[in-house]
């Protein structure tokens, strides 16, 4: 299902490199479009995937150990670029107590903390992003995203975790999407054992906090 | 001194132009077979040049690419063979590094193949 959407990266970077003759400034312009809007393209596909196997009970995850430090450095190297292309300053704080190594699943961890953060710099226009990884008591480890976003109303807050749901059809239209990120991530994290939380007010920014077990529970045959 | 040659054996009509450009690209002949039962033919033969690079896929018509990895690591002519795996599958990297030169995850881009393949080869001279 997405090699046909790697196909196409694939043929832009071919004549963007050159190889069949020399590209013009505005031909690579329109060569670097047709390669965002194909990831973009790609990155949608892969969420309605993954809603589609999580609906279906289908979607496993790969426990092993892993270095914390690792995941923060990939997670802050996959979004950097795009808080620092919008001028907003982006922090990671990993407080004392955390251990060195977790259990967990890698990819999804490195999914959740990614779409959590997309999310804040897509709606946050200035100010910038918090991410703290703390440990709340023995059992669990945790990390929150903050920032100085327009704030969540009350009562988006009820769905905002819902599949297909966004906040404002306006809203929408200017953030193109399915409204799948913060749905997987709620699921995910379930799956994980753990538990999203979200306080926000309107004109006070957003803060999404993750509460995950040091063990994660076995995971059962799903029907 | 004649150009090397790269072998990309993909089954994706798409994916083997892809990958076939990007070696020509990085300065490699190359030659594109679409089933494994058909590359493990064209490996044996001894009246071909041995390439210098083989880009392999898993999920292959006939013969799968591990199996083909065996073979090319079995047999007297081929086992010196720079094998670069691309698979999308991240729980086969490990068991596959003990043989493969390199494991690539799937999706692998245009301009990476170009820049891998020529230090892979350039790293045995």
């Amino acid at each position: 299902m997405r090699t046909p959407l790697n196909a196409i990266q694939g043929y832009a970077e071919i004549l963007g490199a050159g190889i069949y003759g020399p590209v013009t400034p505005r031909q690579r312009e329109i060569l670097e479009r047709i390669i965002s809007n194909d990831q973009r393209l790609l990155s949608l596909v892969n969420d309605l995937l993954d809603q589609a196997r999580m609906e279906a009970g289908q979607l496993s995850l790969h426990i092993a150990p892993l270095a914390l430090r690792e995941l923060v450095q990939d997670v802050e190297s996959t979004v950097r670029m795009l808080a620092e292309n919008k001028g907003l300053y982006l922090n990671f704080h990993m407080e004392k107590g955390l251990p060195a190594t977790i259990q967990g699943d890698r990819k999804r961890l490195h999914q959740i903390m990614v779409n959590l953060i997309n999310n804040a710099i897509k709606f946050t226009e200035q100010g910038g992003i918090d991410v703290r990884l703390y440990r709340p008591d023995s059992e669990h480890w945790a990390f929150e995203v903050t920032d100085t976003g327009p704030g969540i109303p009350k009562e988006a807050q009820k769905y905002i975790f819902d599949p297909f749901r966004q906040v404002d059809s306006s809203i929408t239209r200017e953030h193109t999407g399915f409204g799948l990120g913060l749905a997987i991530v709620k699921q995910l994290t379930a799956l994980m054992g753990g538990s999203v939380e979200l306080s926000s007010e309107v004109g006070q920014g957003s803060t999404f906090k993750i509460v995950l077990p040091l063990e994660p529970p076995q995971q059962g045959e799903k029907e | 001194m004649s150009k090397r040659l790269g072998l990309v054996v993909e089954d994706d009509e798409d994916l083997a132009v892809i990958f076939s450009e990007a070696l020509r690209a990085a300065g490699f002949e190359t030659e594109i077979i679409r089933d494994g039962a058909q590359a493990a033919q064209r490996l044996k033969d001894e009246d071909a040049p041995i390439p210098d690079i083989v880009v392999l896929d898993l999920h292959l018509p006939h013969v799968s690419g591990m199996d083909l990895l065996e073979q090319i690591r079995a047999g007297e002519r081929t086992a010196n063979i720079r094998v670069l795996i691309a698979t999308a599958d991240a729980s086969l990297v490990e068991m596959l590094e003990e043989q493969a030169d390199l494991v690539l995850l799937k999706p692998i881009s245009f301009i990476q193949l170009r820049m891998l393949a020529s230090r892979l080869v350039n790293g045995l001279t």
